[in-house]
């Protein structure tokens, strides 16, 4: 009996690539259907060798011994299709039953289907034809559930290891040694050449268990272990049973050994056998990590016929007898994908032509659009282009058979039987271009000066809404069609200090502008402009600012090629796409919306480099001309006598809250008299020098 | 607009002409046909690179079925870039590269220039600079151990059903240390991150191209940020771009080939100088014995592009220890 210590055998680790689970994936959906039978599938392993990196500090880093399943897994398991194997790598087939349900996954009877595959072992080894294909001895199981919605797969590896009972041990002077140590460097290099041209005629099918044994001419000769009961004739004590060891402690022998042994005992009643733990660096003609141990069980007289039991479920990363899993969706759920996709784009930017460019605070960016006709749909495109997520709708219309040419989140079926509503079909559809966004439509009148109130509790929870939707976001977008009902936003947006944007149509012309806020850090010695000559502007103007009438129902009074936004088709999408551009420049701006307002009104001021953001120069007001294709930058400063966005009208709103916005929406001529316009009005009538027109359109 | 912008890059690859004569001296580029004969000629000297041919439906013509791109298996990756540090002054320059576009522009063709140093050296293996430079990468040990990202089992509640003797035969492997040596270092499976290495050939830039699929300890697959991790700071978030495998169903990490071929075309430059300053010595030992050597065998060859190319890759990818040594 020895006296040596019990042999310990290093467990596989199980290594999926996830082009696995993606083909896994595929046929279960297109092949397998509802069908959970279990197939099989081809894995395979390398020999073990401890890695020396050249960046790490320690000597002798082992790896796992890896069981692999790759791309070609589950195509035909049969020794022809070993070829298409990685070079070095050694054939394992195994079993995938892959349920329909976590219940079922959980239910399965996992023991049965282990106790099968370690039953068809010990078949194949006492019927021989695991000395005929040796590579039968290391079968293995795999259960799975894959989630195909979540992409997340659970699965659990068995890799059945026949019991020996008393188990192996370690021969007395036969301990685990390097064959550096063992064999003089002319014999490995006889083994090593030999084994190749071995490994060669086998097609490395059947490579991964072989004999060797010492020839009279001092050769080292490699046979297959079809070839035991001959092979060893007349050469003594010197017997060697070699296999392919997916082990790279150099004190442990691998898992594939178990099952050999148990052949060995069985088909040859040996009971003490010295092997050989083949073990190269790939393609680097370096088998010196190869070892050799000898081992030894008590001899028994009986031989029983009856299935060894078998043990090898591998632990989960915890070193426990659990499922692992793996969750791939973010490479595969399709959404995802769109999503990095998108930042991708964004960040090519980033690369040469603007590194600080801040993508991240762009994509945090919640974007509420006042108007989801053709300036929102617009708008929202080019929003979804830079990556902004959160976007909001707001509009109180119905699409019209006319609005799906213009307005380009439409289709022409959105406008059947009476038209879905704007906002939410806006938002639907804006998910369908991109799944990513975090949108939502509502369908809310806007209360406007000149527009009586009819129902108070209506006109309330309207304004409640909006109140807390421009409280929900950073950038408002005004994008109506009317001037009258930009005023309660201003008004809310001035006084929640947010990044007002705003964008209307004229025929031919059109003006994108965002809402001055105070900048609270002012001093008089920073200018509000950059050019010195400008006058020195605290705060910049709103859409407001420039009247000296109240706004008023714009609609009334006027024929239908008045009221409606008759505009040049290609209008629209220009100044949508200076509106948001214009956003993404202020929020590169330290100061955001209180950021002072640049000009160039110089064209060949372009020697000027330091501009104000990484992305150029803020203007506050962009006018443009069709006619002429011009624009011009404008900065208009705010007016203390302004209707939407002064000091009167905010502490107006602030102190009499909803009674003052009524009484605006009954009667807009209490907000001249509040601010000081009304009797400007009767000054400069009185002078008689002052002629004001209300201009065609919304300019 | 992402979907239009590849479409446009598909349309853009099939005109692009196959390049038919061998210009990658002048242009870092190469043609199908020489990348076919590069790759036979890394899995010939470095054989855990393997051909592979990929989704049949994504396949190129101008490459043999068998031979779309290349592949290299479960690559050790050890530590993180930032684990490394380099004893040059490189520090310093990636800080600038926080500047605006000229800076950066300068900054990265220095940096890359001293790569091209670094790769000369390596590629002619005749002095020990390399070697000496590479025992001055300092190797932050691990302090402290990285709380390990334990995957959640909620959703898989205990499964009882398999019970299991204990195997006194199976190795204990999840306690780290299994063994001393006499010299006090022991042996250890770490359990570590490996890649799967992939270049593919770009007909576009008519380069290699190089993807990263990455693995945690656990065997899950890495997403970007982790990818980013190992990759050097030059490169991370600069070149690199997570995008459609072009013969896989997969989004990898991809090093952007916009500068393969003008960095490629330096290193082979400088490779093809210190060749003819070798030849020249050679020439006047030989005088005008018939045995002289011919200028040609001393220059680059064209199947030499992939081995050259991978080093170039190392700087990218410092820890990942992908073969790429030619050795006997």
């Amino acid at each position: 009996m020895s006296s040596g210590p019990l042999v310990q055998f290093v467990a596989y680790s199980s290594a999926v690539e996830a082009i696995f689970w993606h083909t896994l994936s595929t046929r279960k959906i297109d092949l397998y259907k509802l069908d959970d039978t279990s197939h099989d599938i081809l894995g395979h392993y390398f020999t073990g060798h401890t890695i020396t990196s050249q960046h790490a500090t320690e000597a002798n880093i082992s790896m796992p011994a890896r069981l692999c399943l790759g791309i070609d897994a589950f195509d035909d398991t049969n020794s022809a299709s070993f070829s298409r194997l990685p070079p070095f790598a050694y054939p394992s087939i195994g079993k995938i039953k892959n349920t329909n349900t976590i219940e079922d996954f959980k239910a399965l009877d996992k023991a049965a289907l282990f106790k099968e595959i370690t039953e068809q072992i010990w078949q194949d080894i006492k019927s021989g034809e695991a000395v005929k294909n040796p590579y039968l001895l290391t079968r293995f199981l795999l259960v799975t559930f894959a989630d195909l919605k979540k992409y997340k797969y659970h699965y659990w590896f068995g890799f059945p290891a026949l019991i020996t009972e008393p188990p192996w041990h370690v021969s007395e002077n036969g301990e685990i040694k390097s064959i550096r140590d063992l064999w003089i460097s002319s014999d490995i290099e006889s083994f090593r050449e030999n084994y190749d041209l071995f490994r060669q005629k086998q097609s490395c099918a059947n490579a991964g268990f072989f004999l060797v044994k010492r020839s009279n001419s001092k050769e080292m000769i490699i046979g297959s272990l079809s070839e035991f009961d001959t092979f060893f004739e007349g050469c003594g004590s010197d017997e060697i049973v070699g296999f392919a060891d997916p082990s790279s402690l150099p004190t442990n022998p691998g898992w594939p050994l178990r099952n050999l042994l148990v052949l060995l005992q069985r088909r040859w009643n040996i009971h003490k056998i010295k092997i050989l733990c083949y073990r190269e660096v790939p393609g680097k003609k370096d088998v010196s990590q190869t070892c050799i141990l000898t081992v030894e069980i008590p001899e028994t007289d009986t031989i029983s016929d009856e299935c060894p039991k078998g043990l090898g479920w591998e632990k989960n990363s915890q070193g426990k007898l659990a499922p692992r899993s793996v969750d791939l969706a973010h490479l595969m759920d399709p959404v995802r994908l769109a999503d990095t996709s998108v930042d991708l784009n964004l960040k090519l930017m980033r690369w040469r032509i603007v590194p600080n460019l801040q993508l991240e605070k762009i994509r945090e960016t919640k974007c509420l659009l006042l108007g989801a006709g053709t300036l929102g749909c617009y708008v929202a495109r080019c929003l979804l282009g830079w990556g902004v997520r959160h976007i909001t709708f707001v509009d109180n219309a119905r699409i019209s058979f006319s609005n799906p040419v213009r307005q380009p989140l439409f289709f022409f079926e959105d406008s059947l039987e009476g038209g879905k509503f704007k906002a939410q079909t806006a938002a639907e559809n804006l998910k369908k271009i991109y799944p990513g966004s975090i949108t939502e439509g509502h369908h809310i009148n806007i209360p406007m000066p000149g527009h009586p109130v009819i129902s108070e509790s209506q006109v309330r929870s309207d304004i409640e809404k909006i109140t807390q939707l421009i409280d929900s976001h950073d950038v408002i977008f005004l994008l109506m069609d009317s001037r009258e009902s930009r005023w309660l936003p201003t008004l809310l947006g001035a006084s929640m200090r947010k990044l007002v944007i705003n964008a209307a149509l004229g025929f031919d012309t059109y003006v994108v502008m965002r809402h001055g806020v105070k900048d609270l850090d002012f001093t008089s010695k920073s200018t509000g402009v950059s050019s010195s000559k400008m006058p020195e502007i605290k705060q910049l103007g709103c859409y407001f600012c420039n009247d000296i009438v109240a706004p008023t129902d714009s609609l009334k009074d006027r024929t239908l090629d008045q009221q409606c936004t008759v505009t040049r088709p290609g209008l629209s999408a220009i100044a949508s796409a200076y509106a948001v551009e214009l956003m993404v420049s202020v929020l590169h701006h330290e100061k955001g919306p209180a950021a002072p307002a640049d000009t160039i009104n110089d064209l060949s001021g372009s020697t000027d480099t330091s501009t104000s953001t990484p992305l150029g120069i803020i203007p506050h007001q962009i006018r443009g001309f069709l006619t002429n294709f011009n624009n011009m930058l404008i900065v208009g400063q705010a007016y203390d006598k302004c209707t939407a966005c002064s000091d009167k009208i905010s502490e107006e709103y602030k102190t009499n809250g909803f009674e003052f916005l009524k009484r605006v929406f009954d009667s807009p001529t209490y907000l001249e008299e509040l601010t000081g316009l009304a009797k400007l009005h009767q000054e400069s009538e009185a002078a008689g020098d002052f002629v004001w027109d209300e201009e065609d359109n919304e300019l | 607009m992402a979907s239009i912008q590849s479409l446009f890059f598909g349309i853009r690859e099939y005109l692009s002409p196959v390049l038919k004569n061998s210009k990658f001296k002048e242009t870092g580029c190469i043609t199908p046909e020489e990348f076919e004969a590069a790759g036979d000629f890394l899995v010939y000297k470095c054989p855990t690179w393997k051909w592979e041919s990929g989704e049949v439906s994504k396949r190129r013509d101008y490459l043999p079925a068998e031979k779309q791109f290349l592949i290299t298996r479960n690559v050790p990756c050890f530590r993180r870039v930032k684990q490394m540090e380099y004893t040059e002054e490189d520090s310093e320059t990636q800080v600038e590269t926080e500047d605006g576009e000229e800076a950066w522009v300068a900054t990265h063709s220095g940096r890359v220039a001293a790569n091209i140093e670094e790769i000369v050296q390596q590629i002619e293996g005749e002095d020990d600079e390399i070697t000496k430079r590479m025992s001055s990468i300092l190797i932050e040990p691990e302090t402290e151990k990285e709380e390990v990202d334990i995957p959640d089992y909620d959703d898989i509640p205990d499964i009882e059903d398999v019970v299991e003797d204990d195997d006194p035969a199976a190795l204990n492997t999840t306690s780290n240390v299994v063994a001393t040596h006499d010299d006090g270092l022991s042996d250890k499976i770490l359990q570590v991150r490996t890649y799967d290495v992939f270049i593919t050939y770009d007909k576009y830039y008519q380069t290699p191209r190089m993807w990263l699929f990455g693995y945690d300890e656990h065997r899950s697959p890495l997403t970007s940020t982790q990818i980013f991790e190992d990759i050097s700071q030059d490169y991370a978030k600069k070149t690199v771009t997570i995008e459609a495998h072009p013969h896989l169903n997969m989004s990898l990490a991809s090093i952007h080939p916009c500068r393969h071929a003008q960095v490629m075309k330096k290193i082979i430059e400088k490779m093809n100088e210190e060749a003819l300053k070798k030849f020249e010595l050679l020439k006047q030992q030989y005088g005008n014995s018939p045995n002289a050597p011919q200028a040609e065998q001393a220059q680059v060859r064209v199947d030499q592009y992939l081995i050259i190319f991978l080093k170039f890759m190392s700087s990218v990818v410092p820890t990942i220890d992908y073969d790429h040594t030619i050795s006997a």
